[in-house]
């Protein structure tokens, strides 16, 4: 889909990170920001979502490199492991960024 | 959101001082913490610290011990990261800083021989009053933990009142006072967090 803004302020939206844009996986990665690692109940406790949109919302982040999924048995129990990459954090900090940008030509808009 | 808003620090902060708050939020760290200070009181009859550094062990391990058992099945496995903001690393250059001068001042009073025994008894409670409510305070800030502002304040607290003096007056009660918080939060814990149930605990992903 192309989109072609008349409004120049508004052509930052338009280049917005979808993956991250998703409020479910923003708050995933912005978790998994602040720790080294966390297994799957520790981001489903954090985050509040449900097991099953935490999953699909996982799977998508690791096909686009921003986290890993690591499977393993702890104490006999099976547990997945995520760890936000070093590709995800930048494109965390780079979405928040952009963010930022766009509340600001929106402000300056209406200030104008 | 205001003019001067910086996006990155709003939503980041929000969402770093939830998941930081989880490594007090279970009271273990508290628990240790004030057993450490009765076994203080101890070292300073004796004039040693052997048993905190014998302590120090045993509580890492400890608490990993009960986290594993009690706390992960609650609340899931996490690790904390240490990649620590500017104000972090300017805290801890200065507690540091009074650290490096609190030994001097202990060195001074008390000399290297300990022939002052009343000024190297003095001086250790200066400093171990000193270490305690910056770390308390530190520990309040960085994990965003209001009580433990409270432990800081009850022991500059008790110093100022003079009672510093003769340790065994402030630090065992105090000890005893964080301890018993430090118990009440986790079993306070335990009760808001209960276990998933084997069906439950498995993980999706």
């Amino acid at each position: 889909m192309s989109v072609d803004p008349a409004n120049e302020d508004l052509q930052p939206l338009v280049e917005i990170e979808k993956i991250i844009h998703e409020p479910a996986r923003l708050m995933i990665l912005a978790t998994l920001h602040h720790v080294e690692s966390a297994d799957f109940l520790f981001v489903e406790r954090q985050t509040g979502l449900t097991r099953g949109n935490l999953s699909s919302h996982m799977s998508k982040l690791e096909e686009a490199g921003y986290i890993e999924v690591q499977k393993k048995f702890v104490d006999r129990i099976p547990r997945t492991i995520l760890k936000i990459t070093d590709d995800g954090r930048s494109a965390l900090l780079s979405y928040l960024d952009h963010m930022e940008q766009v509340i600001r030509n929106v402000k300056g808009r209406r200030n104008d | 959101m205001s003019t001067n808003s910086n996006f990155r620090e709003i939503d980041l902060q929000a969402v770093g001082k939830q998941v930081n708050r989880t490594v007090v939020e279970d009271g273990l760290l508290e628990i240790m913490f004030g057993i450490a200070l009765i076994l203080s009181s101890f070292n300073l009859m004796i004039r040693s610290f052997i048993l905190n550094y014998l302590w120090i062990p045993v509580a890492i391990f400890l608490i990993e011990f009960i986290r594993k058992r009690f706390v992960y099945p609650r609340t899931g496995y996490w690790q904390i990261s240490f990649s620590i903001g500017r104000v972090a690393r300017i805290f801890g250059v200065i507690i540091l800083a009074i650290a490096v001068l609190t030994v001097i001042i202990t060195i001074v009073l008390g000399g290297f021989g300990g022939a002052d025994q009343g000024g190297w008894r003095r001086g250790l409670t200066i400093a171990l009053i000193i270490f305690s409510v910056l770390f308390f305070c530190f520990i309040a800030y960085w994990f965003h933990v209001p009580r433990w502002y409270v432990h800081g304040i009850l022991i500059g607290v008790a110093f100022i009142t003079g009672r510093a003096y003769d340790a065994h007056w402030v630090v065992i009660p105090l000890g005893v006072w964080i301890t018993l918080a430090g118990v009440y939060v986790f079993v306070s814990f335990l009760r808001r967090n209960p276990v998933q149930t084997p069906a439950e605990s498995k993980d999706v992903g």
